[in-house]
């Protein structure tokens, strides 16, 4: 029969991991997505662990500069907290329009990436943000980019079998902004068609260093260079040549697909969108700035 | 291997044997009789099965039984209070907010959990809150004035 175990603590995490040897393990964070996959066809000799009890992998805190996220922490609890609303705001965008209330208060962002579908909405945001990935195993601990974690292949993870997502931390640096957005068949409850994810520098009316990511391209998190490109030019320039980067990217990552012509239409709009989030977070932020000097 | 889970439904203690695959829908509905948790959809989409946990909803078939354990779950069958019906309850049958029924458990629940902690919502916040529950027959209308209407008599009861 399928042995269960709920380990309260990393330690005894690690300990069961050794006692179960080779046996196949099933990690269930939140489970929203498990239950559904596996509707109950779990092999009798497979090993099923409840990563909610663990203490070590819940949290979200600023520790030195950076956020700190706890694999288990629910899109309900991330989206809710100001820490995240203030440093990560692509993030909190993201947890924010997954799903319902009913699932937000469930899944976790390490399940999240963990499941690694292509139109899932955290990853896209914790890219752009640049965030690292805490990975345990009884071997020790690594650092992993989001990008590493998700692999060349959707709906698959690149961890290996003994491993677990323990946290993210996501730089906080100062003068950056950024946002995140979907569009999906529904306006609430919908899984995304396209998402996107933008984060950058900001001097006045020009942006730098950014990072832009698109999901739903054969991938949760697909890095479009060409496009982060055009958010350093004039904002004369900036809107059209982003857009053009986006449509040319989507062609080299879906060529031939029929929903080409269509998630080009959407990038196009999901860039407006994201520039004019981010416009209206700078004014946000320069303000906030100028009240709290003055 | 079984796991042995204690945990507190409608008020009451309550313990269970379960399978790393048995779904928290399952358990309420086979074990313990509360039959006004509905399977709708199966995957966390249509709502019609949620119920709170530590007051918060959640879709009961998108949770596995294990991840109960400890914890605190309301359906239904928990609202009525000394034979009185709960104010969402009653609001729903002065809005005429009900038609077939099938959903109305899990959009009960879900005002529930919005009440709780919003005890005046707006009609867009009562949206948002119920965006995971799908009915096919209202139109919806009735269902956010029920809601509405249970608000402003919860406020009355408390000036």
């Amino acid at each position: 029969m399928t042995a269960l175990f709920a380990p309260k603590s990393v330690n005894e995490f690690s300990a069961l991991l050794v006692e179960c040897g080779e046996r196949k393990k099933h990690f269930v964070a939140g489970g929203t997505d498990w239950l559904i996959k596996t509707r109950g066809n779990i092999s009798d000799e497979a090993a099923v662990f409840d990563m909610s009890k663990m203490p070590e992998l819940r949290g979200i805190e600023i520790i030195d500069s950076s956020l700190r996220l706890g694999a288990m922490e629910t899109m309900t609890s991330i989206h809710s907290n100001m820490a995240v609303m203030l440093n990560a705001t692509a993030l909190s965008d993201a947890a924010s329009s997954m799903g319902s209330v009913q699932i937000r208060n469930r899944a976790t962002v390490g399940g999240n990436l963990a499941n690694a579908s292509p139109a899932a909405d955290t990853p896209c945001a914790l890219a752009a943000l640049g965030a690292s990935v805490i990975v345990f195993s009884i071997s020790g601990r690594k650092v992993l980019s989001i990008e590493e974690v998700l692999g060349s292949c959707p709906n698959t993870n690149t961890l290996l079998p003994n491993e677990i997502i323990m946290e993210f931390c996501v730089p906080v640096r100062k003068g950056y902004v950024s946002a995140f957005k979907k569009i999906g068949s529904r306006s609430e409850v919908s899984i995304a068609r396209v998402n996107m994810a933008v984060s950058a520098k900001y001097e006045g009316e020009t942006f730098s260093d950014a990072r832009v990511f698109v999901g739903t391209l054969g991938s949760a998190a697909k890095r479009c260079l060409g496009a982060e490109n055009t958010l350093a030019l004039d904002p004369s320039l900036r809107e059209q040549s982003f857009k053009e980067a986006l449509c040319e990217f989507a062609e080299q990552m879906i060529p031939g697909r029929s929903t080409l012509s269509y998630k080009k239409s959407v990038l196009k709009a999901l860039a407006e969108d994201l520039l004019g989030m981010l416009e209206e977070r700078v004014r946000v932020s320069e303000k906030s700035g100028e009240e709290s000097h003055g | 291997m079984d796991l042995k889970i204690e945990l507190m439904i409608n008020g009451k203690i309550r313990v269970a044997e379960v399978k790393a695959s048995d779904r928290l829908i399952d358990t309420l509905r086979e074990i313990f009789g509360l039959v006004s948790v509905k399977e709708g959809c199966g995957a966390g989409e249509c709502g019609a099965c949620t119920v709170l946990m530590d007051g918060e909803a959640v879709c009961s078939c998108a949770v596995p039984t294990f991840q109960a354990d400890g914890h605190d779950i309301l359906t239904v069958e928990g609202l009525e209070e000394n034979g009185e019906l709960d104010v969402i309850q009653q609001s729903f049958i002065d809005c005429d907010a009900v038609q077939c029924g099938f959903c109305t458990p899990g959009m009960i629940m879900s005002a529930k959990a919005l009440l709780l902690k919003n005890p005046s919502p707006s009609r867009e916040e009562i949206r948002t809150a119920l965006a995971g529950n799908i009915c096919r027959c209202t139109g919806y209308t009735q269902i956010i004035d029920a809601v509405e209407t249970a608000a402003k008599r919860i406020g009355r009861c408390h000036r």
